[in-house]
């Protein structure tokens, strides 16, 4: 009786302390369904009737009840990798159906001519999130970015085409849709010259886009546009550093640029003083 | 004092100095100005350094009026250094005892000195003035 009331106590006292996690159970509950779902799916196509029957049945079971994903960052660590690093999104495996032949490419049973294909790499449009890369004179692509977060063989997703879908790039291989292009196919150079293209097009935008915001709003006076109607301690003030003061004839402190010059021109060796000091660039601010 | 007969155009580089008589205000700088001059001047008084000298002070220190700044500080600027002489082989008439082609200031600190100026700016300088 003693044993079973220790025992009790016990239970009790586990029950208790638990409580306050008791949603975090249910948290990673998810998390582990998640996790076992993106293995499952990312599977091979090879998998068994059985595998594929009981990804159809966790799916339906699922289906009613999976909310849709928030936009911050959560999830499993494969969800989170893809909201920060998008361009590291589901690559399309190489399709026997791709192929490029003389006279075009077929991407999926799809044929497109030479011609056509051209015309939809000319649409090409560079992914939002993708990192910077260069093009160097050999056609081949350098990424700038920390190798340590992307490994090398990751592949990046770097544009998008019209029809035919993402184009992404390993180390030696570009995806465009399910065709696999290397340095040695013909379509190469299309492809990396119009990717150059674009990023250049980008990059210059960026810069573009900069220095307009860098413009100042109000450009300062110089004597062109007003500085003859200021007077020098206006001048000064505004556009000379303050240190000229300790010089500058108090007389001529609150005359007119103008007639500073005037006064100066007849001969007044104080006022060629003062315009000398407001003259000389090494006190414009 | 100035033979007529001999007569060139020189230019000179001039350096003059700002000084502040009973200042108020806490020195923060000291100015100088270059100044490059044409004149009119004969070879015998060139030769005569010790002329020479009392000649371009007494004229700077005729064209250079000392005035009030706006602290109510006295500002008087003196000869501090003949940097360079040079003669200009071609006629150029002026009618003025002298003509300034050129000029600039130069900013320094407050304790610096005339020699600070000549080390900084014109580390080539060769004219000898040690009488200034």
């Amino acid at each position: 009786m003693k044993k079973l009331h220790w025992k009790i106590s016990l239970v009790l006292l586990t029950v208790f302390l638990l409580i306050p996690y008791a949603g975090e159970f249910s948290i990673l509950k998810v998390k582990a369904d998640e996790t076992g779902q993106t293995e499952i799916s990312s599977s091979s196509s090879a998998t068994s009737d059985a595998q594929s029957s009981e990804v159809k049945n966790s799916e339906q079971k699922q289906a009613p009840t999976e909310p849709t994903p928030p936009p911050s960052f959560t999830g499993t660590l494969s969800d989170m990798i893809d909201q920060v690093y998008p361009s590291m999104s589901i690559v399309p495996k190489p399709s026997p159906k791709s192929f490029v032949s003389d006279d075009g490419v077929t991407i999926n049973g799809q044929f497109y001519s030479n011609a056509e294909f051209d015309a939809l790499l000319d649409k090409m449009t560079l992914a939002p999130n993708a990192p910077e890369f260069t093009v160097d004179a050999n056609g081949q692509i350098h990424f700038d970015y920390d190798l340590r977060i992307f490994p090398l063989a990751a592949p990046i997703f770097v544009a998008a085409l019209p029809i035919i879908g993402k184009v992404f790039v390993t180390g030696a291989t570009i995806i465009v849709g399910g065709l696999m292009i290397n340095e040695n196919n013909k379509e190469w150079n299309k492809v990396t010259s119009r990717l150059n293209a674009a990023q250049r097009a980008k990059v210059e935008a960026e810069k573009a886009k900069a220095k307009a915001k860098a413009k100042p709003t109000t450009p300062k006076k110089t004597a062109k546009d007003g500085e003859d109607e200021m007077t020098a301690d206006e001048i000064i003030s505004k556009l000379r550093k303050a240190s000229i003061r300790r010089e500058f004839p108090k007389e001529y402190l609150n005359k007119k640029w103008k007639d500073i010059k005037n006064a100066a021109d007849k001969g007044n060796a104080v006022a060629r003083k003062a315009k000398k000091l407001l003259q000389d660039g090494r006190f414009k601010k | 004092m100035d033979d007529s007969k001999n007569k060139h155009v020189y230019s000179i580089v001039l350096l003059k100095e700002a000084i502040i008589k009973n200042p108020v205000v806490t020195k923060d700088h000291k100015l100088f100005e270059e100044s490059l001059i044409l004149i009119s001047i004969s070879e015998n008084l060139l030769r005569d350094k010790e002329k020479f000298l009392i000649f371009i002070r007494n004229l700077v220190q005729n064209n250079e009026e000392i005035y009030p700044n706006e602290f109510g500080e006295m500002v008087i600027w003196k000869l501090a250094k003949i940097i360079d002489v040079f003669e200009i082989s071609e006629d150029i008439e002026f009618s003025l005892p002298f003509q300034e082609v050129y000029s600039r200031f130069l900013e320094m600190p407050a304790n610096a000195s005339i020699d600070d100026v000549v080390n900084k700016f014109y580390s080539d300088y060769v004219w000898e003035d040690k009488e200034m």
